[in-house]
């Protein structure tokens, strides 16, 4: 079953130069995607269409098979969860339960029940201690984590990550991969879309799409994706540490092409 | 003369129920020239100790000198006209992009030089200067700063500060949030400067960043200086102190050395001199 | 900033700060009313007054507001007292004739006097009443009272629940915000910029750098909230269940009983001008003064 699917869909917003440029792809349920590329690229632009918060005249983009129109965007959209970018400004209540209560009050949850799911999830993102907490006395991770109980607590198909770590600490960066990892773990019917900068994260997930001036150019599992190492220099792309370091041996005349991570490389090295 | 830290201490609505000791028993110099990155978790102290360097925040205890500015609360050591010492420290803040509200670009990056006195035509050179040294050509310079790109934004809010030519640049987190290449332009941008003379002060969670430009480190934590030392020295311990991040390449080498292949860290800077360093230590166990 | 609370807030747990915020708003209105009144008599002015204003100084210290407190919203109003105090001085009320005290040629009469005090008993009092509001109830909770105090404006298509929740955001967002202009404002001193002296042309000038970057940044996090709440299904217009409900409790009804009643004797003390003193005591008022 397809979660996500994409078809020539192009986007402007000066009606002049295309930010998202005849963009095809699909997403298998389940599927955990990363989309790298610059910034200016296109990838947040896509986001932002896929769930409609901006509309695209030319194109189709299709989610669990319903297609999106402006009569189906309240539907699609319960299916879908988004995490932006900035902490503060996707923190809307006035406390941790409040905001998580935001999303449970919009899609009509009765009263009753609303204790229960925001326990819950607050509990899964492990901020259950800060419940009462206002947003002025958060770090970034923690709010970035809030942002996500919020939107589990609506039970998506789909979650979406339109650079949720960029503006965080090393420890906010790592407290969210953890809550995502287990979000996975406990769900694995999770169709995951990170739109990432950091190359190692892409590394991990099942299939990368690199995009580059409102186009995409590179689709596929993370080792094919990496292996165009022309196109990747071309626009001048990071690698992932692993490649760069089998790039040096192979120079020092240690041939370590199939091994697939860091393990197992520093397993035949030291043999 | 380097920049000195006597005894400083620093507490946040000291005399009130929120008061706050932010820094603790402060004793440090930063050398003339020299590339040093302050390092620490969040709330360490690091942003509260940087803006000492200018004068921002005065010491509750102790004083900071600075060629010959000396920022303290004691009336008689405090050097007057102690504003003039922003022309000699610029200081840009995380996510300076914020900062920008002149109509026009240049105009934006010649207010700092104007405030300190320059002409119109002085201050607009200086601006013009400084945004090329950024890397934003002359078609740049009358458009609406609001009309750029975040990364775009964030260079002009930078050559604002370079405009007043300081030679010390004390830079907050300047890399956050900028993609893999943008932030690779910046530290650029920042070791060109330091390479031409500028001492740069880096405070920053990227350790990578740290081991490739810096030549010194501080580690703070809790508010106080924990060690200075140099990158290699910091990645070489054994332990995991301080929970920084360590860089991937020193991660590779922890993995390498607990399988036993030990490596000569004094030979590894990059991802270059790691393949050789390997090639070296498997020749030598053949 | 973090440590601060917003405004007069005090985090007690007294009977007052846990009655429901509607009751709360309610009864601050019927003894503003209460407070307003005037009487005919001078000495029952300053009886009913004395009495209300007992009763004030009880809910203060049941509130655990500290006098210090008080006084500390009265600081601001230390010029106008002393100018109203002038003001009556030197234009006396209408028939003045008992002489209090006399500079050379001037005459300063008792009336004055007691209007002068008149007046800012009924400030101190109204500045008291809302300060208790204010002490015990929490910014958003009051938001709350006044979003179901405007329900039935709903019935003219009045944005009720707009309105509330632009409130309810923008009070979340104040620490958010005093910690943005603190971090300009050192961007800009840190380029020159002196926000204490200076002409007026480079004082227009700073400021400009403060609240043009604070507009700016506003005007992006408006787009990003807004597409953050959309994201997550909010329509205003459509039906929404709610998180937070205000609990209307027994204290809340007897208090407003309470209050009602008294409201209701100072408008009947006031219209039927009862004197009590005059009644009670059976002495003309004037000797009552002198």
């Amino acid at each position: 079953m397809l979660a996500l699917e994409v078809k020539n869909l192009f986007f402007s917003y000066d009606g002049k130069h295309d930010a998202v440029n005849d963009v095809s792809f699909q997403v298998q349920r389940g599927k955990y995607v990363s989309i790298i590329g610059h910034n200016g690229s296109g990838k947040s632009t896509l986001a932002k269409l896929i769930i409609g918060l901006l509309s695209f005249k030319k194109g189709e983009v299709r989610v669990f098979d319903q297609l999106l129109t402006n009569e189906s965007l309240h539907e699609i959209r319960s299916k879908v969860g988004i995490v932006f970018q900035n902490p503060d400004n996707q923190f809307i209540g006035a406390t941790v339960k409040d905001d998580i209560a935001f999303g449970l009050e919009n899609r009509l949850v009765p009263h009753e029940d609303m204790e229960d799911i925001i326990q819950k999830f607050a509990a899964k993102v492990r901020m259950k201690e800060f419940l009462e907490s206002e947003p002025a006395n958060l770090s970034g991770g923690q709010k970035q984590r809030v942002a996500i109980a919020g939107i589990l607590a609506m039970s998506p198909d789909l979650v979406i990550l339109d650079e949720a770590t960029s503006m965080l600490d090393p420890k906010g960066k790592r407290e969210v991969k953890e809550t995502l990892l287990e979000m996975r773990e406990e769900n694995p019917n999770l169709t995951i879309l990170s739109i990432t900068h950091d190359i190692e994260e892409a590394t991990i997930s099942d299939e990368v799409i690199v995009m580059h001036q409102g186009k995409i150019i590179l689709n596929g599992a993370p080792k094919e994706v990496f292996a165009n190492e022309d196109i990747l220099k071309e626009i001048d792309l990071d690698f992932p540490f692993i490649q760069k370091i089998k790039k040096v041996l192979k120079l020092q005349g240690i041939d370590v092409e199939n091994l697939a991570n860091l393990e197992e490389l520093a397993d035949f090295l030291c043999r | 003369m380097p920049i000195k830290y006597t005894d400083v201490s620093f507490t946040y609505n000291d005399k009130t129920p929120f008061s706050y000791e932010a820094l603790r028993g402060v004793n440090l110099e930063i050398l003339d020239g020299s590339f040093t990155a302050i390092v620490g978790k969040t709330g360490c102290g690091k942003s509260t100790l940087i803006q000492q360097l200018n004068g921002l925040l005065i010491p509750s205890e102790g004083e900071v000198a600075v060629n010959q500015y000396v920022v303290s609360k004691n009336r008689k050591r405090r050097t007057k006209k102690i504003k003039e010492l922003r022309k000699l420290v610029g200081i840009v803040f995380q996510f300076p992009e914020y900062q920008l509200f002149e109509e026009t670009v240049e105009k934006d990056v010649a207010f700092g030089p104007k405030n300190f006195g320059l002409s119109n035509e002085e201050a607009l050179k200086n601006a013009h200067d400084a945004l090329r040294l950024v890397g934003l050509d002359d078609t740049f310079f009358k458009r609406s700063p609001f009309d750029l790109s975040g990364g775009e934004r964030r260079r002009v809010a930078i050559a604002g500060i370079l405009a007043l030519k300081p030679s010390i640049l004390v830079l907050d987190e300047p890399t956050a949030g900028l993609d893999p290449r943008g932030a690779r332009e910046m530290m650029k941008l920042f070791k060109g400067l330091h390479d031409n003379g500028t001492t740069v002060i880096l405070v920053t969670h990227d350790m990578n960043i740290v081991l490739e430009y810096s030549d010194t480190v501080i580690v703070m934590e809790d508010g106080e200086v924990r060690e200075i030392t140099t990158p290699l020295q910091l990645f070489n311990q054994e332990n995991d102190l301080y929970s920084l991040e360590t860089p991937l390449l020193y991660k590779f080498v922890k993995l390498l050395s607990d399988q036993g292949l030990k490596l000569n860290l004094n030979e590894i800077k990059d991802i270059e001199s790691l393949g050789a360093a390997i090639a070296k230590a498997r020749g030598n166990k053949k | 900033m973090k440590g601060m609370t917003l405004g007069r807030y005090a985090p007690f747990n007294t009977v007052i700060h846990r009655m429901d915020p509607r009751s709360k708003l309610l009864m601050l209105v019927l003894m503003m009313v209460a407070v307003f009144y005037g009487y005919q008599s001078q000495v029952m002015t300053f009886v009913m007054g004395g009495i209300i204003f007992i009763l004030i100084l009880t809910i203060l210290l049941i509130s655990r507001i500290s006098l210090k407190q008080l006084f500390s919203s009265l600081k601001a109003l230390w010029i106008m007292i002393i100018i109203l105090f002038i003001i009556n001085v030197l234009v006396p009320p209408i028939g003045a004739s008992k002489i209090a005290l006399s500079i050379g040629t001037y005459n300063i009469f008792w009336e004055s006097i007691l209007q002068s005090a008149k007046i800012i008993l009924r400030l101190v009092m109204m500045i008291s009443l809302t300060l208790i509001l204010t002490a015990t109830t929490k910014p958003l909770d009051l938001t709350y009272a006044l979003e179901w105090y405007m329900y039935p404006l709903k019935l003219i298509k009045f944005p009720t629940h707009e309105i509330a929740m632009t409130i309810s955001i923008a009070l979340r967002f104040i620490p958010t915000l005093l910690d943005e202009t603190m971090r300009i404002m050192n961007a800009q001193a840190s380029r020159g910029v002196d926000f204490e002296h200076g002409k007026v042309k480079e004082k227009i000038k700073a400021i400009l750098s403060l609240i043009v970057p604070l507009f700016m940044s506003a005007f992006q996090r408006s787009e990003e909230l807004a597409n953050a709440m959309e994201a997550r299904g909010y329509n205003p217009r459509a039906k929404r269940t709610r998180y937070r409900n205000l609990h209307w409790g027994i204290s809340d009804t007897l208090s407003l009983i309470f209050v009602i009643t008294i409201t209701t004797g100072v408008i009947v003390t006031s219209v039927m001008n009862w004197n009590f003193i005059e009644m009670i005591f059976n002495i003309p008022t004037w000797v009552v003064i002198l």
